[in-house]
Parts: structure tokens; sequence; C-alpha cells
């Protein structure tokens, strides 16, 4: 049995994972843990507008009590969470979201059209092949501080849909 | 290196292929079945709204005579939207840049910003440009923008939170597929994948809709 390891802290490392997802036997490396969570598939899209840009990734909570996602906070701009819903009249928003609980056993999963991570008055853009450094915060798990590839959007919706399904 | 001849078998597997394809070819040339098309198929199609709105490069847009024969998708949205407004964009450009050039040159993107006040001309263009430089950028005033969208049968743009610069935009999400016929027959909600675009575009150019 071959047993292929990869690591999503750097482009190489992702597109790597991106490569070898589709086989059966991949196991996941965290990019980063904190008690009993753990970090994957973080990446950024590069800016299209130079001042605005996003984050996605996969938080898995592995203890046996819940967990809560309180804040996110980077140096390279001002960092929120938030939900995209759509009213009655079909008015789609995104809300701030103030903190998220995942519960023991699961999975939180940050995608394009749902929870997602916005960041705004940015510093400088988000180029391909930068890394953004982002601190979440738990609950329980307390701080954990990782480095998210910057990469096209294709490259973040190809990663990003060939997760485990939820 | 000798090559076999084809079989009896091997050749009327290949009738029965090419029947197939010309069957499907025969298709292609009528409109699409229910459940075919990937996107969301509208109880009955809207018609091409009329309006001239301003593009980045300051010239009026006529958008009913400039898209006029294309396969049109239109979408309402802004630059300062981290998420579901460039998802969209840049998954209708990656589609498009892998689709046979005769294909994607019948295709037209339109995107009309709903946040005039801070989407000036220049940002609007370095934003569309980050994902294609064919993609048209229009802007009106806030009432003309939303007599667009209710023609559209789609509910007006809503600004959300009181600063002048850190608000978003409350929009409706769904990019409009305008084909030849001027008519909507489908939209494509956030969340559509590329794999749902590649699988569509192609209906939407090649498909037989009528007129209006």
């Amino acid at each position: 049995m071959t047993k292929l390891t990869c690591r999503a802290s750097l482009v190489t490392g992702v597109l790597a994972f991106v490569t070898v997802a589709c086989s059966s036997e991949v196991e996941r490396v965290p990019v980063a843990t904190a008690g009993d969570v753990g970090i994957y598939d973080a990446c950024a899209p590069a800016s299209a507008a130079p001042d605005v840009g996003s984050l996605y990734f996969t938080v898995v909570n592995d203890g046996a009590e819940p967990d809560t996602l309180l804040r996110v906070t980077s140096p390279a701009g001002m960092a929120m969470l938030h939900d995209v819903v759509t009213d009655e009249s079909g008015v789609t928003s995104m809300v701030h979201v103030p903190a998220v609980e995942i519960a023991p056993q699961s999975t939180l999963y940050l995608a394009p059209g749902s929870y997602h991570v916005m960041f705004s008055n940015l510093s400088e853009p988000l180029r391909r092949g930068d890394t953004v450094d982002v601190t979440l915060t738990f609950a329980l798990a307390g701080e954990v501080t990782f480095g998210a590839p910057v990469l096209t959007y294709t490259e973040v919706v190809e990663l990003l849909e060939r997760r485990p399904e939820p | 290196m000798n090559r076999p001849l084809p079989s009896a078998g091997s050749l009327g597997r290949l009738a029965a292929a090419s029947a197939a394809v010309l069957l499907c070819t025969a298709c292609l040339a009528d409109s699409p079945r229910p459940g075919e098309l990937r996107g969301a198929v509208l109880p009955g199609p809207i018609p091409k709204a009329e309006f001239t709105l301003t593009t980045t490069e300051g010239q009026p847009f006529d958008f009913r005579a400039e898209t006029d024969g294309y396969v049109t998708l239109l979408f309402f949205g802004y630059t300062h939207c981290p998420d579901i407004c460039p998802v969209h964009m840049a998954n209708i450009a990656a589609v498009l840049r892998r689709l046979p050039p005769q294909t994607a040159s019948r295709v037209k993107v339109v995107m009309v910003t709903v946040d005039p006040e801070r989407d000036t001309p220049e940002r609007l263009r370095t934003w569309l440009d980050a994902f294609d430089h064919s993609f048209v950028g229009l802007r009106g005033s806030t009432d003309e923008v939303n007599t667009v969208l209710r023609s559209l049968m789609l509910p007006p743009a809503i600004k959300q939170g009181e600063g002048d610069e850190d608000y978003l935009m409350g929009h409706a999400a769904q990019v409009l597929a305008f084909t030849t016929d001027n008519r909507a027959h489908v939209v494509y909600p956030s969340g559509t994948r590329q794999t749902d675009w590649a699988h569509d575009i192609p209906l939407l150019v090649e498909a037989d809709w009528g007129s209006e």
C-alpha cells in the first residue's frame, strides 16, 4: 500500500495535493494543529481588487468536546469571518459571524458561497505565490497560526472541491 | 508496422459511433431538454432588458444591441465583494479559456456594478482584467441599476453598513444567461462550479432557441 503525504503550507505543496488527491490513499496532513483541532486546505485567492481578499480552510475537531472558532486575525489586513445568506426577496448578503461552534468529531468547511474569511483594508494585494499569515483563536484549543498560500481562483476552487465530502 | 484491417465488428461500432455523433449534433440543434442544463431553468424565460449604461472606457453600452447574437452572461456585483462575485467571474473566465475559440467567441460576459460609489471605472476595469480583459464592465447611478434589476425581475441592491467606505452590498447573486433569442431561460446561482459552466456553455451556444 502506498501512502502519500502532502502539506498545504506552500504553493507547490498545495498543487501536489491537488494532483494526488484523486488517489485513494492520501493521508491528509494539517497545516497546523492546536489541541484537538486541525487546520487543513488553507488557501487564499490572489486579490482581484487591491484591498480585498478572502481565505478558505477546513477545521477538523477530533476532540470529545465542542470547540468554537472565536476570532480570525492576520497582519495582512482586517480579517472577519462571514457567512452568506439569501433573503426571501433574493438578495444575497454576507453577514459577520462572531463565532462558529464545531461539534465533537466534526468538520467546519469554509468555501465560496458559504463560510469564508473576508480580508479588507489589505496593506498590499495578495499575489499568487505569497503566503498570508493567519491566526485562529478557539475557545478550547487556543490560538493556532499558519501560513495560507495565495493561489489563483481556479487553484483555490480545485483545491476546495477535492476535499473529502462533508 | 502493419496496421490490422478493421473487422466487421469494429466497422459496425464505428458506424454506431458515427450515428451517435450525428444524433448528438441533432440534439444540440434543438433547445436543451428539461434537466439537460445544470443551471436553474426558469419557469418562464426573461426577455433581455433594454438599457444603456456606461462602460469602463466611458462609452455608452446599449445592452440589447451590443449583445445581440451572443450568449450573454449578465451579472450584478461589486469589486469589494470577496467571495461570490470574484468566484463567479473566475469560474466563467477559466471555462471560457478552456473552451474551443469558436464557442468562447460567441459568449459575452457583462458585469454591472451595484456599487457605483466605490467602483470607479478604473477600479472596475482593473478588477475585471484580473479575470478576463474581454469582460464588459458597466456603471450607472444606483437608480439606473436598480431599474435594470427590476426589469429583470431581480431585487434592488441594498447597501449594508453605515460607513462611507467600509460597507457591503446585498444583491442578486445569480448570473443570467441570455441566449441568441434574446431571452434568459436559465440562471446560474452562487455555487455554480466550473464543471457546470463547461457543461452548459456549449449547449447555450449551440442550441436553437427559436425566436422571441
